[in-house]
């Protein structure tokens, strides 16, 4: 080998293989702005708490956003979803007196059912799930809205006993449960999208559906379960919401969706499908948690969030779009 | 008499006012190699989609083994023993080479709903097939950096190397150099060892009178000729590819 071979490979493996590597630089580079800008004040107690108790909703949604994304989909409802889960676990146990854990099972089993209604209306009418899902994130909270109005639902517990909110918003070993949740669930989606052969069905069918089916995949399957797993990702982080604030708000969840979206593309999934693991989604919707947290603790206007977060997503999807090149390079010999 | 390893009978498939298939009768027995040939838009593509359950038939029937089957999907060709390349580039590029030679195949260990990929046991057989087929392409690379040939024999090394009862190529040596092609026949000759037919397209006679025992000639979605090759020459196939497929109603 020649002196030039060899310093070209030494630059070559510089170049991160991993989207997720830059998802991971991205936070670091977040949080060290944030250290100085609000003076450590982003790492005290009180700030990790607060991402602690609202962002794991936020990062199990951006997960399932992330495995849609992947099998070359879209779900703009996860919004919704969110929003119609804390309904009807709200709804449930106030209007109909059902018991708090059977609302609960409700609940979750309605974002299961929310997704696998998207699924399937992307698979039979072969519609851009663009559409589809831009349809149902306007109807699954038309339906919630006129079947409940636009009232806050409250949900009383009782606190000499165990309920919900002790299993979905408590503590446990010093966590939050929700972070308890979150942390079981990227290991549990890691697992499958690394290791199981269903992870490289649903990169194979976002990558080249054609080719995925002639190989014989499910292809309709898979793309079914991506919905259904974002859907009932939804359906818990509605829980947990419901669980920590008590109340449920129909009319709330506006602007998740956005930032689960965001959450994702900065965790190096792409919107054409077939690239996206579940590290970088978490990353990603951590990212943006960190930014909103730190904007809170430094008491600025939140507007100001918008116009960083809107920086982040573009500043990644052009470092994304370089690393591509990179590499595309680097195997051109 | 041995039985057929798939025989099909009246095959018919239109696309539109397009009759691609107009009542098409094959049969291939194991270990035996037939020759496809046909001018563009002869329906030859089109007949293996059907055989590989890619496209529904709209008519005719289909026997693998003596055996009527319905082929609703690739899945169920594969899962009956039917192994395609198609004439398209059916890979996902963003999976690596190694992903791709086992898509829809993949090995496994564990058990029950915990089974995981055996990355180990796939690692050291997708090298085995990129060196049966004489290709450099790393395992691990994505496929979208692989050449056009390189894809073109991922293609068939993964259909080449699961225990199929029927293998199908269509127009497999398009992209190759002179010496995977020469490769690429000798294993289309291997397979008649294992008593695998093979279902063989190609617009090279040459090549087609060389490894195959039997040619059938499409012409218009028909079947105009079909004959052991020992019975016929390259040049009279071309000669009738000529005269047949030239004049257009
Ligand atoms: N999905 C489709 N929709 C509409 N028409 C089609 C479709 N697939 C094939 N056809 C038409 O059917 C006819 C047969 O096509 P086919 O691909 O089987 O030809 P072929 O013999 O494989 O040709 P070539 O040698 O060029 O590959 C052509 O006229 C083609 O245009
Ligand atoms: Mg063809």
């Amino acid at each position: 080998m020649t002196e030039t071979t060899r310093t070209r490979w030494s630059l070559a493996a510089l170049i991160p293989k991993h989207n997720a590597t830059i998802s991971a630089a991205i936070l670091v580079l977040v949080v060290l702005i944030f250290l100085v800008a609000t003076q450590g004040l982003i790492i005290s107690a009180g700030s990790l708490n607060l991402l602690a108790t609202f962002g794991p909703e936020i990062i199990l949604m951006t997960l399932g956003m992330g495995l849609v994304l992947l099998v070359g989909q879209i779900d703009l409802s996860v919004g919704s979803m969110y929003i119609a889960s804390s309904v009807v676990f709200a709804g449930l146990a106030r209007y109909l007196e059902i018991s708090p854990w059977l609302s609960v099972v409700a609940a979750l089993l309605s974002g299961v059912l929310l997704g696998l209604v998207n699924g399937l209306l992307v698979v039979t009418t072969r519609i851009s799930s663009f559409i589809v899902t831009l349809g149902t994130m306007w109807g699954f909270q038309g339906l919630m809205l006129v079947i409940l109005g636009a009232t806050t639902i409250p949900i009383y517990r009782q606190d000499d006993v165990f309920n919900p909110h002790d299993l979905f918003a408590g503590r446990l070993l010093g966590l939050p449960t929700q972070v308890i949740w979150l942390l079981v669930i990227v290991v549990t989606l890691g697992w499958v999208r690394n290791r199981t052969r269903f992870g490289v069905w649903m990169q194979a069918v976002g990558s080249n559906v054609r080719a995925a089916k002639m190989m014989g995949l499910p292809t309709r399957l898979v793309t079914i379960m991506a919905f259904t797993i974002s859907g009932a990702l939804a359906g818990l982080a509605g829980v947990i919401r419901a669980s920590q604030s008590s109340q449920a708000v129909p009319q709330s969840g506006e602007g998740v969706m956005l930032m689960v979206l965001a959450g994702a593309i900065i965790g190096g999934v792409s919107l054409s499908g077939g690239k996206g693991d579940v590290l970088g989604p978490f990353l990603g919707g951590l990212t943006l948690l960190v930014i909103s947290t730190g904007f809170v603790m430094m008491g600025v206007v939140n507007f100001w969030t918008n116009i960083l977060i809107a920086i982040a997503v573009i500043a990644t999807a052009v470092a994304f779009d370089r690393l591509e090149a990179l590499r595309v390079r680097r195997s051109i010999r | 008499m041995t039985q057929p390893a798939i025989r099909v009978q009246g095959i018919r498939k239109a696309f539109g006012a397009t009759r691609a298939l107009q009542g098409v009768d094959l049969e291939v027995a194991p270990g035996e190699i037939l020759g496809l040939i046909g001018d563009n838009g002869a329906g030859k593509s089109t007949l293996i989609k059907v055989l590989s359950g890619f496209e529904r038939p709209d008519g005719g029937l289909i026997e693998i083994d003596g055996q009527p089957v319905t082929l609703r999907s690739p899945a169920d060709a594969r899962r009956l023993g039917i192994e395609t390349v198609y004439q398209e580039q059916a890979l996902a590029d963003d999976l690596s080479v190694m992903a791709n030679l086992f898509l829809g195949n993949e090995l496994r260990r564990g058990w029950g709903p915990f089974r995981v990929l055996d990355t180990r046991r796939m690692r050291a057989r997708s090298q085995e097939m990129l060196d049966g087929l004489r290709l450099r392409a790393s395992i691990d690379q994505e496929a979208r950096f692989c050449s056009g040939g390189e894809k073109q024999g991922i293609s068939i090394a993964r259909a080449i190397n699961v225990k199929a009862k029927v293998v199908i190529l269509d127009e497999p040596t398009n992209a190759l150099g002179v010496v995977a092609v020469d490769r690429v026949l000798e294993l289309i000759r291997g397979l008649r060892e294992h008593g695998i037919g093979c279902i063989f397209v190609s617009h090279n006679i040459q090549h087609v009178v060389e490894v195959c025992d039997r040619v059938a000639l499409f012409v218009h979605g028909t079947k105009l000729l079909d004959t052991p090759v020992s019975e016929t020459s390259a040049l009279e196939l071309i000669e009738l590819l000529n005269q047949r497929s030239g004049n257009r109603i």
